[in-house]
């Protein structure tokens, strides 16, 4: 097939020289304006405000399109104009330049460029002017500080321009006041709020020229607690087990004479005549702080302290007497053959106003019989008499010497034992 | 048709159907296995505190916090507002180039949030195509509130660039501007969020780095170089190991090689090395180590033998989308500031010949980039010269304001480097003009284009008697040695394609030299006879077509005589039947 060997050759050499970059390239045109275009704008213009900026070049061709891009805080606007007799113009309307800030404005001919800067500042504060506090708590002692901040914004909400004035009017909690002047800077306005000395709530409020807005309010509260003591009502209670004794706190102030706040938790530690601690929680009213305290059923000093926020009270003692039984308990003891029992009944037992000790009040009998061995025996009281029965086989013939103790009374007798 | 073929037909759509079945179900089956190992994604049921993305490489740095400052700013709290800040700005240009406003919520609040929100709809609304990203922030704490919950801030010299597209797709704007940002954060609900942003005048230049003194560097006095105090006329060589060239070069890097190369180099009696630092290979925004030390170790070995280097940086990076802008800052910063202080540095190269890449990105977007580099270069090494390798005399008239020495290469004949040059001068009258490529290759094959180490050598004294006369700086020749192997992303795959490049050295592939390579030394004699312009019809491409028009020519006359003989003796059957 020479022909189509011919074709074939043919072809090959034709896409050898296109491929090996034989084609003919085309002429890039050149630009029709280059160089540096002069964009005229206002150096400064307020919020809101319409504005035009004007592109000039005086070789500029009529007709040729201008774009002008402005790059604001947010955004990126574009606006396109032809030249006329040297001339573009772009007017800006109103509501592209509601945003405060610097807006560098760039125009494009061609390749032409041209830069200007406008800086639109932002218009006089406007309602609310809103007052923020923190924290929300401070302590009376004159040494914590809180701050107080506004950020006043003009109508379009942009933040107001530096160094526009404003007060923050403050209401102490004794009913002082007082106006801390401060200036708008890096958008916004602060001032330190010391605490003053005296717990409670203070308000405060912002006013920026002719714009004013909510209060806001802030705690002071009491600080550490200075030292205090305690108080332990009745006294003299003996160690029954039974009755209670009511512990309470002085009234509980900071060193500036601040009463804590009600609902403080006041810890008491109670260390008992055995060793044993007692906590009992208590919780502020009024200033104070109460528990109740058990008697112990041991006599002896019983030492109290109450703690809160780490400050410790100044210890208390509480002397427990013994009891319950107070005096000489008649003590009588029994023999009966027909039932071959011995009983010891101890009573009346009395406490100290007469009546009968508490029932299930423990009675310690102690025997010592003939041979000198000695028995001890435990009894609870009921109705006012401890009776220990033994049986008559399980005791020598002889003498017996019988004690019972019942708290702080005591009896004794004897008994012969055929 | 037959009806074989037609079978053969319906075998085959049944067989590709069959594969797609099959890739779809194990595919399917992949995707839901990969679902159930994931389970979903956490920040879709908890409140997660922003994070900066890890592929985000934004410069971010601190001046000292104003003295009455409220409240001391604990570290973990400063960590948290620059996350929120950060992400903040990210939301906005994705925002930007999504055309709608994507996850501001949870970083911008109150006025902040709906400004922000307005402006991204205006751009979507008129149309406009928005790329934006912002490059490098430096903050100064004004207050943080006693409770924690508030903090004042100026964000300095916000370097933002952004590229708008018309709605045809045509570029519109590409800037990159300063400024400061006042910039009010607000804790809310745990999160911190940008209430207030106010774009001011930026307050001045960046804080310097401190870079170390460098001595020794080349310094440019009027249209001159000068290294040492002396002046310095660069004659040197574009620089790749012979075994190890392109891509192979720096995961091979191999001192001995280096040495005996530059050795070599010097011992032709030049002066200068230019090399290339790919983007890629040297770890992107984070460079690897071993690539830093390995550029290192050649500087070093280069200023033992005297030699100066020209390192050309981004090579191989054709990425120029805003975004990831950032991404070759942090490269720029990490060698920049580690080699400032090395005198065998005759210039960072910013790019090489980034002109051809103005087709796919667009000049405008590519000159942008480079502007944004050169600036940041100054400010990492004030110490060494900047110039850029443009593809031609043309291309180097571009951004003459951001180099020091202006960088030209020439492939085109010698006798249009006049004009070229001349026109480059116009441009940048005030600037040292330096010849970065020239070279011609010795491929010579049934291709056409091909070269004879002859006219190599010829172009060579062409060159260089030419630019004798005129006022450059010096000369560096493409390329030491010729290759054996290219890769297909340096030239493409044809052989038409890799072999000039693989034979565009001075030194040959079985290592003799060339006879060019003797006319690269400044005082070298360039007085060499022109080829004889019938000397390239012995070239083989012209014995190939020579060849084939013989051949052709003959199969003309032999069908032709063939046809008539044909002709003939179909006349005669006629006659004869007549």
């Amino acid at each position: 097939m020479p022909r189509c060997g011919l074709v074939y050759v043919s072809l090959l050499v034709v896409l050898l020289a296109l491929a090996t970059g034989c084609a003919s390239r085309t002429p890039a045109h050149g630009p029709t304006l280059a160089g540096a275009l002069v964009v005229r704008a206002p150096a400064a213009l307020a919020a809101g405000e319409p504005v035009t900026v004007v592109a000039e070049r005086a070789d500029a061709p009529d007709g040729l399109l201008v774009t002008l891009v402005a790059q604001g805080g947010y955004s990126l606007l574009l606006y396109r104009s032809p030249f006329q007799m040297g001339r573009a113009e772009f007017r800006l309307p109103a509501e592209d330049t509601q945003v405060a800030g610097l807006v560098t404005l760039v125009a494009h001919a061609d390749t032409a460029e041209g830069h200007a800067e406008l800086t639109i500042s932002p218009g006089p504060p406007v309602d609310p002017v809103t007052p923020l506090v923190g924290p929300h708590a401070l302590i009376a002692d004159g040494a914590h500080w809180g701050s107080a901040i506004a950020i006043p914004f003009d109508a379009f909400g942009n933040p107001v321009a530096e160094g526009t004035p404003l007060q923050f009017h403050i209401r102490r909690p004794d009913g002082a006041t007082e106006t801390l002047g401060a200036a708008v800077t890096h958008l916004l306005a602060w001032r330190r709020l010391a605490s003053g000395t005296r717990a409670g709530r203070t308000t405060l409020s912002v006013t920026a020229g002719e714009a004013h807005g909510p209060e806001a309010n802030l705690i002071e509260t009491p600080g550490w607690p200075a030292s205090f003591t305690l108080s332990a009502s009745p006294s003299g209670l003996p160690a029954d087990g039974r009755q209670l004794v009511t512990l309470r706190t002085a009234p509980l102030l900071d060193a500036y004479g601040n009463q804590m706040l009600d609902g403080t938790l006041v810890t008491f530690a109670a260390e008992t005549p055995g060793g044993q601690p007692r906590l009992i929680p208590a919780y502020t009213i009024d200033g104070v702080a109460e528990a109740q305290l058990q008697a112990p059923t041991e006599s002896g000093v019983v030492t109290v302290r109450a703690t809160l926020y780490g400050v410790e009270s100044a210890p208390l003692q509480i002397v427990f007497a013994p009891g319950p039984a107070v005096g000489t308990i008649p003590l009588t003891a029994r023999i009966d053959q027909a039932s071959g029992s011995v009983s010891i009944e101890a009573g009346p037992l009395l406490a100290g106003l007469g009546q009968f000790v508490p029932e299930g009040t423990p009675a310690h009998f102690t025997l010592v019989g003939p041979d000198g061995v000695t028995q001890q025996r435990e009894v609870m009281a009921l109705g006012g008499r401890a009776t220990l029965t033994l049986p008559l086989g399980e005791l020598l013939a002889g003498e017996y010497q019988i004690r019972v103790a019942v708290g702080a009374g005591a009896g004794q007798t004897r008994l012969s034992v055929p | 048709m037959r009806k074989t073929h037609l079978k053969r037909i319906i075998w085959a759509l049944l067989i590709a159907v069959a594969l797609a079945g099959a890739w779809g179900a194990v595919n399917g089956a992949a995707n839901l296995l990969a679902s159930f190992e994931r389970g979903a994604e956490p920040a879709s049921a908890l409140n997660i505190v922003p994070n900066v993305p890890p592929d985000l490489h934004v410069a971010i740095s601190w001046e000292p916090d104003d003295a009455a400052s409220g409240r001391q700013l604990d570290p973990l709290t400063r960590s948290q507002i620059e996350a929120t800040y950060i992400r903040a700005w990210l939301q906005v240009n994705l925002s930007y180039q999504k055309g709608a406003p994507h996850g501001l919520t949870t970083y911008f609040t109150g006025p902040a949030l709906a400004e922000v929100s307005a402006a991204v709809q205006r751009a979507h609304a008129d149309g406009l195509a928005i790329e934006q990203a912002d490059t490098a922030h430096r903050f100064q704490l004004h207050l943080y509130s006693a409770e924690g919950a508030i903090v004042a801030l100026t964000d300095h010299n916000v370097t933002v660039a952004h590229v708008i597209r018309d709605g045809a797709g045509a570029l519109v704007s590409v800037e990159e501007t300063q400024a400061d940002y006042a910039v009010v954060l607000l804790l809310e609900d745990g999160l911190w969020h940008v209430r207030h942003w106010v774009r001011q005048a930026a307050s001045g230049a960046d804080r310097a780095p401190t870079a170390p003194a460098c001595p020794g560097c080349a310094t440019i006095e009027g249209t001159s170089l000068r290294v040492g105090g002396a002046p310095f006329v660069v004659a040197g060589v574009n620089y790749y190991p012979q075994a190890t060239p392109w891509d192979t070069f720096w995961p091979q890097y191999d001192p001995a090689v280096i040495d005996r190369d530059l050795s070599r180099i010097k011992g032709l009696g030049l002066n200068t090395v230019r090399i290339f630092v790919p983007y890629e290979q040297f770890g992107g925004p984070r460079v690897e180590p071993a690539m830093l030390d390995h550029l290192g170790d050649l500087l070093d070995r280069a200023q033992t033998q005297q030699l100066m280097v020209i390192v050309t940086l981004f090579d191989f990076r054709a990425d120029y989308s805003l975004l990831h802008w950032p991404d070759a800052d942090r490269q720029l910063e990490t060698l920049l500031t580690r080699f400032a202080g090395h005198s065998a540095i005759l210039a960072w190269d910013l790019k090489n010949e980034p002109d051809l890449d103005d087709k796919r990105v667009g000049a405008p977007i590519v000159d942008a980039w480079l502007n944004h580099i050169a600036s940041l270069a100054r400010s990492y090494d004030p110490n060494h010269l900047l110039t850029i390798g443009w593809s031609s005399p043309a291309a180097a008239a571009r951004l003459v304001g951001a180099v020091d020495v202006v960088q030209f290469h020439f492939y085109a004949p010698a006798a249009e480097l006049a004009h070229g040059y001349a026109a480059l001068r116009a441009a940048a009258p005030a600037k040292p003009l330096l010849l970065g490529e020239f070279g011609l290759p010795t491929w010579n094959t049934i291709f056409p284009n091909g070269h004879t180490e002859a006219e190599q050598t010829a172009y060579y004294a062409d060159l260089r008697s030419r630019l004798r006369g005129l006022d450059s700086v010096g000369h560096l020749a493409w390329t030491l040695y010729d290759f054996a192997n290219v890769p297909a992303t340096v030239a493409g795959r044809w052989p038409w394609q890799t072999g000039p490049q693989a034979q565009m050295g001075i030194i040959r592939a079985n290592g003799s030299e060339k006879p060019a390579a003797a006319l690269l030394a400044p005082g070298a004699d360039l007085n060499i006879p022109p080829v004889p312009g019938w000397a390239r019809l012995l070239k083989p491409f012209w014995l190939l077509v020579f060849g084939a028009t013989v051949v052709e020519s003959g199969g003309l006359v032999w069908a032709f005589r063939r046809e008539r003989r044909k002709w003939r003796e179909r006349e005669a059957a006629k006659a004869e039947y007549m």
